[in-house]
């Protein structure tokens, strides 16, 4: 009896090819390799949701040579030195009363917004936390960043990326960096407090909670 | 213990710091205040101003003197005797921003609390706190409050909240901050403006701008030309528990003796004169 | 290959791709997501964001008109402090001034035009329509209509008035004066016949206070805050403060001392100094002839020879050579003041009462060339045409049961006063009443209809001369929020009644706006071409000479601004009347009166206490509520304080119910003993009750004053009460 088996194995084992690789260890990568690309390629858009913005407002047709904005123009501060963020309607409403372009857009805002004074919902790429303080102020006309160093290449834009927001959390992808594959822990240009830490650091400035926190 | 009544000394040397680089070209500062207590007529504005200023909700129902969140409290003490030789006094206390062995500071397992290195402030951000409330037993003003609930407003009420200022969620612990978001607006619009330096004007906390007496005096206790220093080391200036050695920022003044005797009891004893 | 897959294989399957989750960023971002999710819960609010600006107005809490600086985002109001060098609060406001914007979203707020429920005191909707037609019904057919005006002095006033001056029997009206220093006793003793006085703290070194909270809460905040500062020690012009009252109250306890007297006997007292200031020829120099009634028969003298400090003292519970010194420091450290009422709740002293102060004032030579006591003109109406055709009467002097229809204007801002003033001038059958007030405040409470105005901050508004200041001031508040839809402002409101009733003066009401109404009489004050006007945008005073024309003051005074007429010198060249135009019968029997009534060391006064305003209402913003409810260092309206032994004589436990009964009612409070109060006197708070965040379904009126003991001459300082355990 136990020789029948042991026999049988004996030869199950000497007739293996050489080259393929024991079962576990397949079955052991087939694990891996699904869920890593699950995790990498698919998961991304499961926890992130594309949000169109809406309207498809092209920075370079306002900062081009045509009309020659610069940033301040429309993101500006008030007179207690606070960043005014995305202007309001009435901001649009000094030039775009009546549709100036061609494009759908330019008369979707005109007429949907403009006219009735509606303010457009922008989803903002860098909302942060209520609890975060970040003064453009202190690091734009003071330490004299450029707007470019955290807010990458939108002055150049000719449409409004879709925005990637947490399903789960409701923050938008850009906290992280721009790509969608970055790893969470790698340090990026992001706007986590890993990165404003990091900056201050190297930059040697005051870097306590009642700094940045509100 | 001795007596330090009178003596102002803030240490410079923090062992609660945080150890995060300073500011090279920053000033240092230790932001403080005085008290005049003989001023004070307990009228409560500075509670009510403090809680607008810093968002902190109305009272929830059910809430109480032991479970509202009152940033800064008027206390009454009385001298103790029957009427009418009784003489009452008012004590408006908030977190006394203790630069030595910050009790707070000390028993916190999340970090949420730590003494700010240039301004002295005890900054506490709430977002951290897990609630255990290990700091609320350690202090030992009773500064620190609670959210047992979540804030809640009268309807239309939140649009009136103060942009600043973050609201907390139940579960976590608040305290005076000094109104830092204050201090952060003085930086911004000096930044804006092109200065270096705040201007002091723009940088005073809630309850010394509302306070009708101007008893609450408020400013750098490093800056010996303010008021605020020169108050703190008059003669009859004087700190709460003194002999605990946490040396707080805030002091108080009083010319009447038994009043500068009850901050070493503890203002807890005579709340109502019953003794 | 196998012969199919078995268990290790799937572990080994497993064991991959867990592996391969902690390599992915699965479980990573669900933690750090979930993370930011449960510290963002989205029933926490987010503040509003946008540009920060301020604006620039002025409160209508209360009558002392404080500047306002407004921090608004995107125009939402946020947050109020003071206008640094306003002359009336220099920068400060007040615990519920600091909160007024939130008044909007009281939850309390009465949405629309609602008909009151007269057993159940629940509103029920009622469109405007048919309220205005219901109520001008009642306004035709009644026998005696009035307004009943809790704030008079605004331009509305005059509305008010002409409204009535077209009706048949038509009655304005007004809480009776309690100023601190009412024109009444001043002008009866004098031959002076100004409207109203002020005091002139600058030059005051000794003030006596009868019941008069000085230090917390009278006068503007800059005066508050300016005898604060004089009376502390090491003041460089110190300014003395004696308070005489039976409550212990917060002036009580900062002032240099304390005088308790036994409830009801201040006038009594203040005879007692009189007598001293007599007898000891202290009194001021420039009382020279032409007094009547000083000296000899049916005098001054002869009254206050009945009350030897020996009787004084007895009636007082004051010992006698504490009277003497208090006087001789009065005289002598002149110039003195003696401020009397002012007590936001207790209401005005008898008007025999008043002469004795009043003669005190005249000893101590506060009115008079070198006095402290200042008159101060009356501000001009808002037009020519516009001139009061009826004349307003104090509420006391209304006959009694002859109004029908009650309008109830300010009754969230103005004086709070007890119910059984107004309503022994109602008829005692179906009188109707309507407030004018958008929350269940004060007499409010009441009503049968309530057409909800716009909150403070929501409606143009203006403001007269605040109690004690030393000048006439004007002062503008500005609409700064959106009022709901259903809000109705009193003026509208007047005009629909006007045109409903077919009043003859309709035409003239409906031709004019409150914007128009208040600039009309800002343009009437330019033309006095007299006095400064504080420029709040600016920080800076200017003369009204240095004008051009009534819009700068215009413009000025819609940003916060202040008017202030010019300081009247002291009134000089006066003769005296001590005991004032009564027969001296009168004064000579209330004090007797007084003093019996002081009665017996047992017997228990009610003293109720509150703050001015809306203080007293019983309807504060819910921020209140730190002060009321969430500390100790205000008592709610439902705690009754007495002292230990007062409580163990009467069988009372602290802390636990006890019933207050009087003649005229009962109420159960909850008993709190306190060393300091003086035995026999029961101290209770008017105004927020425990719990007053919550919304309030039913409209109940009922407070400590409902249960006061009113006298024929409309005060109530002393009530008796018996106190039980329950």
């Amino acid at each position: 009896m136990g020789g029948k088996i042991v026999t049988a194995q004996l030869t199950t084992s000497a007739g293996r090819p050489e080259s393929v690789p024991p079962r576990g260890k397949i079955f052991f990568l087939a694990g891996l390799v699904v869920v890593l690309s699950f995790g990498w390629i698919v998961f991304p858009f499961l926890i992130y949701k594309k949000v169109e913005q809406p309207i498809q407002f092209s920075h370079i047709a306002h900062t081009g040579d045509n009309v020659g904005m610069k940033c301040e123009d429309c993101h500006n501060y008030d007179s207690s030195g606070r960043f005014l963020g995305i202007p309001k309607i009435r901001k649009c409403a000094e030039c775009h009363t009546k549709p100036m372009g061609v494009s759908a857009e330019d008369r979707k805002l005109a007429e949907d917004y403009v006219r009735p004074g509606r303010e457009i919902n922008w989803v903002v790429y860098s909302r942060q936390p209520e609890n975060v303080y970040f003064p453009h102020a202190v690091h734009v006309k003071e330490a004299g960043l450029k707007c470019q160093t955290c807010h990458f290449g939108q002055s150049t834009s000719s449409n409004l990326r879709p925005a990637m927001i947490s399903r789960l959390s409701g923050y938008s992808l850009d906290i992280f960096g721009q790509n969608l594959f970055n790893a969470p822990y790698t340090p990026s240009r992001g706007m986590r407090m890993d990165d404003c830490s990091d900056c201050h650091k190297k930059s040697g400035v005051a870097e306590s909670c009642v700094d940045c926190h509100k | 213990m001795e007596n330090n009544i009178g003596t102002t000394e803030p240490a410079v040397e923090n062992e609660n710091a945080s150890h995060k680089s300073e500011s090279s070209g920053a000033r240092k500062a230790r932001y403080g205040m005085v008290i005049d207590v003989d001023s004070c007529t307990g009228c409560g504005a500075c509670m009510v101003g403090c809680a607008i200023e810093n968002n902190v909700p109305p009272a929830a129902r059910g809430a109480d003197e032991r479970t509202g969140i009152t940033p800064i409290r008027v206390y009454k003490a009385d001298n103790g005797r029957p009427f009418p030789e009784s003489n009452s006094v008012y004590f408006p206390i908030s977190c006394q921003q203790c630069e030595h062995h910050t009790p707070c500071v000390s028993v916190c397992p999340q970090n949420a609390v730590e003494v700010d290195p240039q301004t002295g402030i005890v900054g506490q951000i709430p977002v951290r706190c897990l609630g255990c409330r290990y700091c609320m037993t350690a202090c030992p003003y009773h500064a620190r409050y609670f959210n047992w609930w979540d804030p809640t407003w009268p309807a239309g009420m939140e649009k009136t909240l103060n942009p600043d200022v973050s609201p907390r969620m139940r579960g976590v612990v608040e305290k005076c901050n000094f109104c830092f978001h204050r201090l952060q607006a003085a930086r911004e619009k000096a930044a804006a403006a092109g200065k270096t330096e705040i201007d002091p004007g723009d940088y005073i906390p809630a309850c010394a701008e509302s306070c009708p007496t101007s008893a609450i005096t408020f400013g750098d206790l490093l800056d010996e030309e303010s008021a605020v220093a020169k108050l703190a080391k008059s003669k009859n200036s004087f700190r709460l528990l003194e002999s605990l050695g946490t040396q707080p920022k805030v002091y108080y003044h009083s010319e009447r003796e038994w009043v500068r005797k009850l901050a070493e009891s503890g203002i807890a004893e005579g709340e109502f004169g019953n003794g | 290959m196998g012969s199919g897959i078995n268990r290790r294989d799937w572990l080994k399957l497993i064991g991959g791709s867990a592996v391969g989750l902690m390599l992915s960023p699965i479980p990573w971002k669900v933690l750090d997501e979930s993370a930011k999710w449960t510290q963002n819960w989205n029933w926490t609010p987010v503040p509003p964001k946008g540009r920060v600006n301020y604006r620039l107005t002025t409160c209508t809490l209360c009558p002392q008109a404080c500047g306002v600086r407004v921090r608004c985002v995107e125009n939402q109001p946020v947050g109020l402090s003071g206008i640094p060098g306003h002359p009336l609060n220099n920068g400060k406001l007040c615990a519920i001034g600091l909160g007024g914007h939130l008044m909007s979203y009281h939850p309390s707020r009465i949405a629309g035009p609602v008909t009151i429920d007269a057993k159940t005191r629940v509103p029920a909707p009622i469109p405007l329509e048919d309220a205005i037609s219901r109520i001008s019904g009642h306004v035709l057919a009644a026998s005696g209509v009035a307004v009943l005006d809790m704030q008079p002095g605004r331009s509305i006033s005059y509305i008010y008035k002409e409204f009535l001056a077209g009706l048949k029997h038509g009655t304005y009206t007004f809480p009776n004066q309690t100023d601190g220093i009412n024109a009444g006793p001043v002008n009866r003793t004098t031959t002076s016949r100004f409207k109203s006085y002020g005091i002139d703290i600058d030059r005051t070194r000794t003030i006596i206070s009868f019941r008069t909270p000085l230090l917390d809460g009278w006068g503007t905040l800059a005066q508050s805050a300016e005898i604060g500062r004089r009376n502390k020690k090491g003041s460089k012009a110190p300014t003395k403060v004696y308070q005489v009252e039976s409550v212990s109250s917060r002036s009580a306890g900062l002032a240099d001392e304390w005088i308790p007297v036994r409830p009801g006997t201040e006038a009594i007292f203040a005879l007692g100094l009189a007598h001293v200031i007599l007898e000891e020829n202290l009194f001021d120099r420039t009382i020279k002839g032409g007094s009547e009634n000083l000296w000899g028969e049916r005098s001054l003298s002869e009254l206050a020879g009945k009350y030897p400090l020996s009787r004084v003292s007895t009636i007082t519970g004051v010992p006698d050579d504490k009277i003497a010194v208090l006087a001789r420091e009065l005289a002598n450290n002149r110039p003195t003041a003696v401020i009397f009422g002012g007590d936001p709740v207790g209401g005005p002293f008898g008007d025999a009462e008043e002469i004795i102060f009043a003669d005190l004032n005249i000893l101590l030579g506060a009115i008079g060339p070198n006095g402290t006591i200042v008159p101060r003109p009356d501000l001009p109406s808002p037009g020519d045409h516009r001139q009061p055709r009826v004349d307003g009467i104090q509420l006391s002097e209304v006959p009694d049961h002859s109004i029908e229809v009650l309008l109830i204007d300010g009754a969230d801002s103005g004086t709070t006063i007890p119910w059984q003033l107004v309503s022994r001038k109602l008829v005692p059958v179906n009188p109707r009443i309507v407030s004018l007030s958008y929350l269940p405040a004060g007499v409010a409470c009441h009503a049968d209809y309530v057409i909800p105005s716009p909150a403070y901050m929501e409606m143009y508004s203006d403001m007269p001369t605040p109690a004690g200041f030393s000048r006439a001031s004007y002062n503008v508040s500005v609409p700064l929020m959106e009022p709901p839809a259903s809000a109705i402002e009193p003026l509208e409101f007047l005009k629909r009644l006007a045109i409903s009733t077919g009043s003859p003066n309709k035409a003239s009401i409906c031709s004019i706006t409150m914007r128009e109404l208040i600039r009309n009489r800002i343009a009437k004050i330019f033309e006095l071409h007299e006095g400064e006007v504080f420029d709040a945008d600016a920080g800076e005073t200017k003369s009204i000479g240095s004008m051009a024309s009534s819009r700068e003051l215009v413009r000025i005074l819609e940003r916060g601004g202040c008017w202030t007429g010019n300081a009247r010198s002291r009134v000089a060249g006066l003769t005296y009347k001590f005991l004032g135009n009564s027969d001296y019968q009168h004064v000579f029997s209330a004090m007797e009166k007084l003093a019996d009534i002081s009665g017996s060391a047992s017997d228990i006064r009610l003293l109720p206490h509150g703050t001015r305003g809306a203080g007293s209402s019983g309807v504060n913003h819910p921020m209140m509520s730190k002060i009321y409810q969430e500390s100790n260092l205000r008592l709610p309206s439902d705690v009754a304080s007495i002292s230990p032994s007062t409580g163990k004589m009467n069988g009372l436990s602290d802390g636990k119910p006890v019933r207050v009964k009087t003649d005229f009612g009962q109420t159960i409070l909850k008993a709190r003993f306190d060393q300091s109060i003086m035995d026999g006197v029961v101290q209770v708070q008017v105004g927020e009750e425990t719990g007053t965040t919550a919304r309030r379904e039913s409209l109940q009126g009922s407070n400590t004053l409902d249960i006061c003991r009113i006298e024929s001459d409309s005060t109530w300082k002393t009530t008796s009460v018996q106190l039980s355990p329950l």
